[in-house]
């Protein structure tokens, strides 16, 4: 019975989905993406994104190299299909990380208020007067780059704004009346956080996140196309469009094919988030 | 009888930098085991403001109190840490929410919100099991099918949502129950299985039972004692018959019993109080309720009318106390 509850409401929530066009365009466009991520062996074995061909430097698109070359003959299908499992899970984890520490600071400040409230915002707001990728910049200066250290940096630069939005949300759920029915038959404040208020503030968060996946994305993109990310050898699309940036005018599509994964995929889990806002708005059951 | 509450002298306070609400000023009373009480009064005279302290749910930020205690079972709310308020609350005092379309938790089914007090106040170590049985049965007590335990909110309607509600108050078998207009939001048909349902399961297990309310039909059918507040005082206190038969009364409940249209009486126009209440931040000075009162007297405008008693029934007016005795 409890089971069947709690499908139909999950298939409640896909049914409103399903009726967003976009949405489920934006759902079909992660799957294949996610499903590049996790097949990249299947697909191509990662020995052809390091394979140095010297006599394959920068070949256009063929059929023995569906994205072309670069510059040192390592084949571009392959680099941005396993570019793909770094994209992904740095705009995953960082998004999570950033989610966690945001509900937790943010439900802590929007449920207690007062003194709580008044420093964990104040801090909140000297990181948000720094311009996001600079924030990312001088923690990855600060720390060293490598892999860790990026996705440290992305979640700190991502964690204000989500401890914001959440904080105005829960301080709105707070306020009703099953929370203080909750009190009165003696919950915790713990425990009231996390079962009454973060579930009922839930719909905005996950969309937030969703939408932010891309932007963690296209951060770390950026920062290892400055030199500050991911490091070559390895194949994230950001340092592909980086190592691109040189043959621009003579091989263009070592920077376009990058360029279009970055591209598609951040429009995917926009699409995506979108059509959660709608799907998840219980405002809008029809 | 043993005595459950004892409110003495309790005055509480909203204070903001911009003004000081006077919400209580100076209540008593007591409450027996398996007693009803009931608050009567008009809205902002201090009804809920009084249940919270009970509870010690007063809002931290603003609410204050400044002078009494709140003995229950002998220990002082008032003075209780937060850990030990919160093993009393749900287990000991529970609460009837007025609006059941909002005091319920949405993302929770409603018997794991039913089950969720049992749980935090399992002393007696029962299992996930015996949970869920305790939850089934007091689902069948307030007339709701077993099956639907694993509904959630929004399958329910008002009055079947408002049963839920009392469920959840009544799981742990509290022994004092504030209802807080458990009926108001509920349309009259409703209303009358719910109060009956209160009083059934109250005789079933002498639980002791504020009933906060504006409704008089509702003190009428379920009271023992009733306390008719105003202006965060409580005007006049006594038995139901006291109130609804005596024949010394407060003019504030004559005129709260003028508002009432009469199944016998002929009268072609009901009596309003006129005026409405005083601004709690700023009280008059004498008797609070001098301004609206047609007995109004020059003392009443300048000295606070002490207690006139009789056999229980009390009554704060100029017109019974004994000059001698006006004290405060």
């Amino acid at each position: 019975m409890s089971k069947n509850r709690k499908h139909t409401q999950l298939s409640e929530i896909w049914r409103r989905y399903r009726k967003n066009k976009t949405a489920v365009l934006g759902f079909v466009l992660l799957v294949i993406i996610i499903g590049t991520a996790l097949f990249a062996d299947v697909i191509v074995p990662y020995s052809k994104c390091i394979e140095q061909v010297g006599a394959d430097r920068l070949q256009g698109p063929s059929m023995a190299h569906f994205f072309g070359t670069d510059e040192f003959g390592r084949d571009l299908f392959a680099r941005v299909v396993h570019g793909s499992r770094y994209s992904l899970m740095i705009g995953l984890v960082t998004s999570l990380m950033a989610l966690v520490i945001g509900a937790v600071l943010g439900a802590s400040a929007g449920y207690f208020g007062g003194v709580v409230d008044n420093v964990i915002s104040r801090i909140m707001d000297v990181f948000m007067c720094v311009p996001p990728i600079l924030l990312s910049l001088a923690v990855v200066a600060a720390l060293g780059t490598n892999l860790r250290n990026l996705i440290i940096a992305i979640t700190v630069s991502c964690v204000p704004g989500n401890v914001r939005l959440i904080r105005s949300v829960v301080l709105t759920t707070a306020e009703q009346d099953y929370v203080e029915a909750a009190k009165s038959y003696g919950t915790s404040n713990a425990r009231i956080i996390f079962r009454y208020v973060l579930p009922n503030a839930m719909g905005p968060i996950i969309v937030n996140t969703t939408m932010s996946i891309s932007d963690m994305m296209l951060s770390a993109a950026g920062l290892s196309f400055i030199g500050m990310g991911i490091q070559p050898p390895s194949p994230e699309w950001g340092a592909l469009l980086s190592n691109a940036q040189q043959y621009l005018f003579t091989a263009p599509y070592l920077l376009l094919f990058p360029g279009i994964f970055i591209l598609l995929s951040s429009l995917a889990f926009n699409l995506v988030g979108d059509g959660l806002t709608d799907a998840l708005d219980p405002k809008l059951r029809d | 009888m043993e005595e459950i509450l004892k409110i003495e002298d309790l005055s509480i306070i909203y204070k903001t930098d911009l003004e000081t609400v006077y919400a209580v000023n100076g209540i008593s009373f007591s409450l027996k085991q398996g007693e009803t009480m009931g608050l009567v009064g008009e809205t902002g005279a201090g009804k809920t403001t009084t249940a919270l302290g009970v509870l010690g749910l007063l809002p931290k930020r603003t609410a204050r109190v400044t002078s009494g205690r709140i003995l229950f079972d002998g220990q002082d709310v008032c003075r209780m840490k937060e850990q030990e308020l919160e093993r009393v609350r749900g287990e000991k005092i529970s609460m009837i929410f007025q609006d059941p379309m909002t005091a319920l938790n949405p993302v929770l089914t409603v018997g794991s919100q039913i089950g969720e007090a049992l749980y935090l106040h399992n002393d007696a170590e029962l299992s996930q099991k015996e949970i869920e049985q305790r939850v089934e049965e007091t689902l069948e007590l307030v007339g709701i099918p077993k099956e639907r335990k694993n509904e959630y909110p929004y399958q329910f309607s008002g009055g079947m949502r408002q049963r839920v509600v009392i469920a959840i108050a009544l799981v742990c078998n509290p022994k004092l129950l504030i209802a807080d207009e458990p009926t108001t939001a509920l349309d009259v048909t409703i209303q009358a299985q719910i109060l009956t349902m209160i009083c059934d399961l109250q005789r079933k297990y002498g639980t002791s039972v504020i009933m906060i309310t504006h409704d008089l039909g509702v003190v009428a059918e379920t009271c023992d004692k009733v306390g008719i507040m105003y202006a965060g005082e409580i005007v006049e206190y006594g038995t139901l018959a006291d109130i609804f038969t005596g024949d010394r009364h407060h003019p504030y409940t004559e005129g709260l019993f003028g508002s009432i249209p009469s199944l016998t009486e002929e009268s072609r126009r009901l009596h309003p109080i006129e005026g409405l209440m005083p601004d709690p931040t700023k009280l008059p000075e004498g008797c609070k309720f001098a301004p609206r009162c047609a007995k109004c007297m020059e003392i009443c405008k300048s000295r606070q009318p002490g207690v006139w008693e009789e056999n229980g029934h009390q009554i704060r007016c100029h017109c019974y106390s004994n000059p001698a005795e006006v004290k405060r």
